[in-house]
């Protein structure tokens, strides 16, 4: 196991996660997020491919209303 | 009919999706508004509350998004915003605005300027929110804006259109089209901005903080297709003096 920071939580997952894992395991639709992985945008076509690293920052944005 | 990039839109009324009471409420009074271009925008999610769930509804409505980068103080910031609405809603559109200032939320031309270039390189279909200055809005379809979105006052404010003056000035000289956003609080005003020959307007909360959204909808979509309407069957000219009707000769003094 690793442990990675979603969103500031501190959170644990298993060796070999990728980012869509990590959305699957809290139950995130993948639809209508954003990931930024380590102060980066990800493609969201690469959100299977990356794997979690120890320590890794993930954050998760969303859409909201909005003028 | 009006186009923006590639896409045509047979409302010219956009409108916000902020300050609704609920989603029920601002799903319903957009629809009555006839709108097919709603603005949203991005957050970080809460993970204990979720995200919002207006996003199905308005895509499953054939809506199209355009994503504000609300929020940002910088072009670094806005850019960021940017990258994340695109890989969040797969559209390349976005409405710029960097505000940094809380209080009156005065768009900064300067940062502006700079994102605006930037992200027309990068691809994106862009539509700055600016002040109503006419030098401004030429400089930003310079680098490929493919719309301007001049304030009439304030965000949020209902103080409607104080910068006519200079959005009359924007209108004559642009060749991109005009939308005014910010300020417009009656549907009498979104009248008056399309009798200017505004391309469209975009209103958020004269509908949204109204008692009735849906009729209040309704009524700005009447109002912007019949300040449409006079633009296009043109307007009387204005004078200092009357200029009589009704034959003043040949009644009492024959």
């Amino acid at each position: 196991m690793i442990s990675i920071f979603l969103n500031d939580e501190v959170m644990s997952i298993a060796d070999g996660s990728s980012l869509t894992d990590v959305l699957k395991r809290r139950t995130i639709a993948e639809n209508g997020v954003a990931l930024v992985l380590n102060a980066e945008v990800v493609p969201r076509s690469r959100w299977p491919h990356i794997m979690c690293q120890q320590d890794d920052t993930l954050e998760v944005f969303s859409v909201v209303a909005g003028g | 009919m009006l186009k923006i990039g590639d896409t045509e839109f047979s409302s010219r009324l956009f409108t916000g999706t902020g300050k609704f009471a609920d989603e029920k409420a601002m799903l319903a009074a957009i629809s009555a508004s006839s709108s097919e271009l709603v603005t949203l925008a991005v957050k970080r999610l809460d993970l204990k509350t979720g995200s919002d769930n207006i996003l199905k509804p308005l895509q499953q409505r054939g809506i199209k998004l355009l994503p504000n980068t609300a929020g940002a103080r910088n072009v670094k910031e806005a850019v960021f915003a940017a990258h994340l609405s695109r890989e969040m809603l797969g559209t390349n559109w976005i409405k710029l605005e960097i505000h940094p200032d809380p209080k009156y939320l005065m768009p900064d031309p300067i940062e502006t300027l700079a994102a605006a270039r930037i992200l027309c390189e990068q691809g994106y279909v862009v539509l700055p929110y600016v002040h109503a200055d006419p030098v401004l809005c030429r400089r930003l379809e310079e680098v490929g804006c493919a719309a301007v979105m001049p304030l009439g006052s304030p965000i949020g404010s209902n103080q409607g259109l104080a910068t006519e003056p200079f959005l009359k000035i924007i209108i004559e000289q642009s060749q991109v089209p005009v939308v005014i956003d910010a300020g417009i609080g009656a549907p009498s005003q979104a009248t008056r901005a399309m009798e200017l020959g505004a391309d469209a307007v975009l209103v958020n909360t004269a509908i949204a903080s109204s008692a009735d959204p849906v009729a209040m909808g309704r009524c700005f979509a009447q109002a912007v297709d019949t300040g449409r309407a006079a633009f296009i069957a043109g307007l009387g000219s204005v004078s200092k003096q009357a200029n009589n009707t009704s034959p003043l000769t040949g009644f009492l003094n024959v």
